[in-house]
């Protein structure tokens, strides 16, 4: 079967030779095969052919033109051809044009051929690669698409909601709930939120804050920390939602009849502890989303280091505040906490006692038994005061070491008395009174509100003053008893003490 | 054949590349458009964008105008009510912006309405003017409104239309979609089902009526319902936020 090429070949071949020899029969029929011209005009058809399709091709046509130039030559000089004639000069030279000619135009065509296959196969290269390209283009409009919108949609990334945490942490503790909630609505679009705090020592949760509900009356209730919904999420210890919820018709139920319904349950876990619980009370469906969810489960981890953060620096706050020994307010915190309560006293004119403690033989203590025991005897004095008092009482240190000072709002000299009393008894009835305890030595100042005392400072140098006198009292009265005692002593005949 | 075009292109290629950095966002767009960039370096390049919410405090007023614009824009109730909650900002700046793009997006709306209605007026009987109409009403209705009286108002209008449209082609989805919506918005819940579930019916392809559905079984607190919905629903992963609903609901 002759391929579209080789047609064409043949048909081209074909095609020139007809019509250089149509060209010699019409035109120049005196010179049949244009013999003794030279260049031969059959150089055209070989220069064409080599021209258009190479080298073989060229050869071809060189044979095939030497073949009818000889037949011409055969016919022209018939009945008297000799071969000799094929070997003459003008013969021969069109015979070597022709191949000459075939080679070099050939040879020529053949190399363009190679370089423009070598071009034509670097286009279709090109051809397949911006294919490729456009294919890719398409793909990457799509995501991209999907990528500004995602973009678009989302208000907020992570790297702000990762900010807006960590801005929370100069927040105080409630300050912080508040925000907590109001940061949670702001990034997952819901439109009520509550915040609840586990205490685990009273086995109740309570909500601390909400962000949303119309009224605030409600923020601080209390709730049964291991019933209904909220016990739920205990024994999981992972984010619950409807969805998990609706999947199981008893945890429906549970959630049906409880009274703080949310979407969404999202733990606050501090060291695999979880110490509150953050809820979706409300939130458009198209908000609780799988996006919605991630965002949720971010701001619980986030707000860890921030809410861990909070109470340290509570901490510490409190430590500057606490004497870490007697776990006694000091002296400046003591005195800012009484002055709220002798400003109600001023402005109810209700009664108000202050009583100034001061302990001696501490140090007799410290000599004698060592640092650990004095810090004993510390502790010791401040739990029997404490057991002293009622709830509404204060203590602290006093500004002076081994003093403390009572703040006793409601209540007038009598009740101070009788506070002192107990005090007294306590000292001296208890069971588990330690043996350094006979060196201990209290002695009491006291001063009871008045409409002419216009300030704490006032009442406080009045306390004072009475506990110098006090003491001066004291000692002056156990001198006066040591010499009496010197003089039984020494007046006694027989020289034994009575 | 265009030879130097030809050489140009051998010399690109065997030119090093140097990495095309966006300057803003417009440029990263285009960018990827054309290639300069791949996917990953978009993507990077977006995170380092400042949020949307945050570039409403940026320090430059013109960046804090197209903030709020961007905002106002997307045109959905969780904008809107962002726009509301900005009212409110401690920055007086924030809050005269946020102020004057509400003002301008019911003003948009009012004159829409208005031109639609004076179209109307000409030819009482377009049914294509009449649902752009109601459109118009339940767009203004869900996004604009606070007070429910008046969003009931504008929401009973769109009704009326979409009933006389109804009563000419009552098999047209579209009509009833958007009538089973407004029956969700007033919290018709029964006659929401009914038209919705229709308009699924007659097109299986409706990913809006699935979801509004949805939405309606959700609020009934049916959520069986919205879980078998939201598993049979055709929605595209290029409707971002329905897509991601149909992932947390997917079971």
């Amino acid at each position: 079967m002759l391929t579209k090429y080789l047609k064409d070949v043949i048909f081209s071949m074909a095609t020139f030779f007809l019509l250089v020899i149509s060209v010699n029969i019409m035109l120049f029929p005196d010179t049949p095969g244009f013999l003794g011209l030279n260049p031969h005009p059959y150089l055209i058809v070989v220069l064409l052919m080599s021209g258009r399709f190479g080298l073989k091709e060229g050869l071809l046509a060189a044979l095939l033109a030497s073949i009818i130039l000889s037949v011409y030559v055969f016919l022209e000089n018939q009945p008297y051809f000799s071969w000799s004639l094929l070997v003459e000069k003008s013969f021969l030279l069109s015979i070597i044009s022709y191949f000459l000619a075939a080679l070099i135009v050939g040879e020529m065509r053949g190399f363009n051929k190679s370089y423009e296959r070598t071009l034509r196969r670097e286009n279709i290269e090109l051809k397949e690669e911006r294919t490729r390209l456009k294919e890719q283009l398409e793909i990457v409009t799509e995501i991209k698409e999907e990528l500004e919108n995602r973009i678009i949609g989302q208000e907020e990334t992570v790297h702000s909601l990762y900010q807006s945490i960590k801005a929370l942490e100069t927040l105080n503790e409630k300050q912080f709930y508040q925000a907590l909630t109001q940061l949670t609505a702001r990034f997952t679009g819901a439109t009520k939120v509550s915040l609840y705090m586990i205490n685990y020592s009273q086995d109740s949760i309570q909500r601390v804050a909400q962000y949303g509900w119309p009224d605030e009356e409600g923020v601080q209730k209390k709730f049964p920390l291991y019933e209904d919904i909220f016990g739920l999420v205990l024994k999981f210890n992972r984010m619950l939602t409807i969805k998990e919820i609706s999947d199981d018709s008893e945890h429906l139920s549970i959630w049906e009849k409880c009274s703080h319904k949310a979407y969404a349950y999202v733990p606050i876990s501090m060291a695999s502890v979880i110490v509150g619980i953050l809820t979706v009370d409300d939130i458009p469906f198209l908000k609780l989303n799988i996006s919605t969810i991630r965002i949720l489960a971010l701001i619980a981890e986030l707000a860890v280091p921030a809410l861990k953060n909070i109470i340290k620096y509570q901490d510490l706050q409190e430590m500057v505040k606490i004497d870490p020994i007697t776990e006694l307010l000091k002296y400046d915190s003591f005195v800012n906490v009484a002055e709220v309560e002798f400003k109600k006293t001023v402005r109810y004119q209700l009664d108000f006692s202050l009583l100034f403690v001061e302990v001696t033989g501490l140090m007799q203590i410290k000599n004698r038994y060592g640092h650990d025991v004095h810090i004993e005897a510390l502790k010791w004095i401040s739990r029997k005061l404490q057991q002293a008092l009622r709830s509404i009482d204060i203590i602290g240190l006093g500004p002076q070491t081994c003093q403390f000072v009572l703040a006793l709002p409601v209540t007038n000299m009598e009740g101070m008395l009788a506070v002192i009393d107990r005090i007294k008894k306590l000292e001296k009835c208890a069971a588990d009174a330690p043996q350094w305890c006979k060196y201990l030595h209290l002695y009491y100042g006291t001063a009871s509100y008045h409409p002419s005392l216009d300030s704490l400072d006032s009442m406080i140098k009045l306390a004072q003053n009475s506990l110098k006198l006090n003491k001066a009292f004291k000692l002056r009265t156990k001198s006066s008893k040591k010499l009496r005692d010197k003089k039984d002593e020494l007046g006694t005949v027989s020289g034994v003490k009575a | 054949m265009n030879w130097e075009r030809y050489l140009e292109l051998k010399r690109e290629r065997h030119r090093p590349q140097n990495r095309f950095r966006p300057e803003n966002e417009i440029e990263a767009k285009q960018a990827l458009a054309l290639g300069l960039i791949d996917i990953g370096q978009y993507v990077e390049y977006s995170l380092t964008l400042e949020p949307l919410l945050d570039s409403v405090h940026d320090p430059d007023p013109d960046v804090r105008k197209q903030a709020i614009r961007k905002i106002a824009e997307q045109r959905t109730p969780f904008s809107i009510r962002m726009l509301h909650n900005m009212l409110l900002d401690e920055d007086e700046e924030v809050r005269l912006y946020t102020a004057s793009e509400l003002d301008r997006l019911e003003g948009e709306m009012q004159k829409h309405i208005h031109q639609l209605r004076k179209k109307l007026i000409e030819n009482p009987n377009q049914l294509e003017i009449r649902f752009k109409l109601a459109k118009a009403y339940i767009e203004y209705a869900r996004l604009l409104l606070l007070d429910n009286n008046l969003r009931q108002f504008f929401l009973n209008k769109a009704i009326g239309i979409l009933n006389r449209n109804i009563a000419l082609q009552p098999n047209n989805p579209d009509y009833l979609f958007y009538r089973g919506w407004v029956y969700q918005m007033q919290g018709n819940y029964q006659k929401a089902i009914t038209d919705l579930t229709k308009t699924i019916k007659l097109n299986k392809r409706f990913a809006m009526a699935f979801l509004i559905l949805a939405e309606v079984y959700f609020e009934l607190g049916e959520y069986h319902y919205v879980k078998w919905i939201m598993n049979v629903i055709p929605v595209k992963k290029q409707q971002v936020e329905e897509y991601n609903v149909h992932l947390y609901w997917k079971t």
